[in-house]
């Protein structure tokens, strides 16, 4: 007979959902935000969803705190599985006053959502964005502002003040840099940037709303909700034509300015931010970063030009640069309908599209894709191989790179990187069959992959509220295993192959 | 430490901006690529 104890150890399981029903507190607390939207819009019906659901968390914490409590220190182990499992249940408790609102058409379709904030993608099931409630929309919004910083730690953070081994879950939230050996400290840092440029994207968004003869309190609630969505990198717009909506070059300039800094490696604001500009132009990530970003437009806006897609180059910077830059940012702001991406575009731009949104914007940052710094670190590896291969046996090569100071590349830093890319084509493989298998074309199916495994959320037009339940399955993991660099995600699938393997041999 | 990253302004404002320069450099270079490409096109 199999003995329980045999297959789970009792002490992880309790420190685990201990630190489990510490997030589900902290997802509800963050509710009560979009609640005092709701109030003081006097939004009754949305008020009522989210303090029902933030009551169900409360009840569920209280619990789970009290049955679980321990004082265990966390090892790294928990901290891989508390993350994983901590962005399934914040999307199952986000998506709550989605569905009970009426808002989207199913839960699942709430959960997707809830995943899509979450993870910064931007991907959306809500058939009728232009007619959601203020608070409902101030919400989805929210998710992908806390989303770009970590929920799971901003969780913690909010609940517990010290818990110990707490860096761990930081590092398994897809953060590979430390700011400050403190947890408290360093997630006080990236909220206090986060909300220094949520301030100056407001006003800037909110002045360009003004100019171009929004009323004032739309320009403002329509800034808030842009800023958080563009910081995040997330994508999520309070309006079914995204970018499109305003028809404005000056709003397309201001938020392409929000996002690249969102882009950004939270390491490299906080040196930036304290006295070290250099940093800026000597990093290998904004290097990278630029680089190719600058490549992939001269690819698609020459192509663009080629088939007489537009015309005129303030168009080609308006609809070309805009998608692409969005995409190789992984925000998702869209200055075309998505349908045009996919019957207008030749397949060439589409494709490099697909790329950019692959190749992701910076480590460490709010965004998602391979990261910039690993694709600088993976090239450095290249060329020293190519170098080991001309050179004279006898010669000694070291590759040297700037990312916060000068680094030697070292070979356990570029194993990290290629072991995260491959682990990303694996994820995009998957994906991409999957939505084949469901009737979809290639090129279509890889891009919407793509927009999903990096959280950019530009669609090719597969997805919407009548796509297949499995394909947004497969959407929702590639999105939470996107968002958690896919570490998280084998560690946890390590962890059951363990307990069915204990199950077998007991 | 962190109050003294919070505190100084001068080197937040003056970093704030050398972050949005970067974009503005990728938006001036998108442009000019705009351009010449179109200028290329036009004159084939």
């Amino acid at each position: 007979m199999i003995k329980i104890s045999q297959l789970i150890d009792v002490k992880d399981v309790r420190l685990i959902g201990y630190h489990l029903g510490n997030v589900v507190l902290g997802v509800g607390l963050l509710m009560l935000f979009p609640a005092l939207v709701a109030l003081f819009l006097q939004e009754w019906g949305p008020f009522l969803d989210f303090i029902t659901s933030a009551a169900l968390c409360a009840i569920t914490s209280v619990l789970a705190r009290n049955l679980l409590r321990t004082d265990e220190k966390l090892k790294f182990k928990h901290s891989m599985s508390i993350t994983a499992f901590g962005w399934i249940i914040a999307m199952m408790i986000a998506a709550l006053p989605l569905w009970m609102s009426g808002s989207v058409n199913s839960y699942l379709d709430g959960c997707f959502d809830a995943m899509s904030g979450w993870t910064t993608t931007g991907l959306t099931l809500v058939p009728e964005i232009d007619h959601l409630s203020y608070s409902m929309n101030f919400w989805r919004h929210f998710m992908q502002f806390i989303g770009g910083c970590g929920i799971v730690i901003f969780a913690l953070a909010a609940v517990t003040r010290r818990s110990k081994g707490s860096m761990g879950l930081y590092l398994a939230e897809g953060r590979d840099e430390r700011i400050f050996p403190n947890i408290s400290t360093t997630s006080r840092i990236i909220l206090g940037i986060s909300v220094l440029y949520l301030i100056i994207g407001t006003v800037m968004l909110s002045f360009a709303g003004a100019y171009e003869g929004v009323p004032m309190e739309t320009a403002v609630y329509d800034a808030v909700c842009y800023t958080m969505a563009a910081f995040s990198t997330g994508g999520f717009a309070p309006h079914s034509q995204s970018m499109l909506f305003y028809h404005s070059t000056l709003y397309e300039i201001i938020s392409v300015i929000i996002f690249v800094v969102g882009a950004f490696n939270f390491a490299l604001h906080f040196a930036v931010l304290s006295g070290k500009r250099e940093e800026v132009r000597k990093n290998i990530e904004i290097v990278t970063l630029s680089t190719t970003i600058i490549v992939l437009t001269i690819i698609v806006t020459s192509w663009l030009l080629y088939y007489d897609v537009y015309s005129g180059y303030v168009t080609l910077f308006r609809k070309g640069f805009y998608q692409l830059i969005s995409a190789h940012t992984t925000t998702g702001f869209s200055t075309i309908y998505s349908i045009q991406m996919s019957k207008e575009w030749p397949n060439l731009p589409e494709f490099a599209t697909m790329i950019a949104m692959l190749l992701g914007a910076c480590a460490c940052s709010t965004g998602g894709g391979f990261k910039a710094l690993r694709v600088a670190i993976t090239s450095k590896l290249f060329m020293r191989e190519v170098k080991k291969t001309v050179y004279p046996d006898t010669a000694i090569i070291v590759e040297k790179y700037h990312h916060l100071g000068d680094t030697t590349l070292k070979d356990d830093y570029a194993r990290g990187a290629l072991l995260v890319i491959v682990g990303y084509i694996i994820l995009f493989t998957i994906g991409t069959v999957v939505t084949m298998f469901y009737g979809y074309n290639a090129i279509d199916s890889m891009f919407e992959t793509a927009s999903a495994v990096g959280n950019a959320g530009l669609s090719s037009g597969i997805t919407a509220p009548s796509m297949p339940t499995m394909v947004k399955i497969n959407y929702i993991f590639l999105m939470w295993a996107g968002r958690l660099e896919i570490m998280s995600v084998f560690v946890l699938l390590g962890l059951f192959y363990s307990t069915i393997r204990n199950m077998k041999y007991a | 430490m962190r109050t003294n990253f919070f505190r100084n302004r001068e080197a937040i404002v003056k970093g704030v901006l050398a972050e949005m320069s970067i974009a503005v450099f990728l938006m001036v270079t998108a442009l000019l690529i705009c351009l010449i490409l179109s200028l290329w096109f036009e004159l084939l």
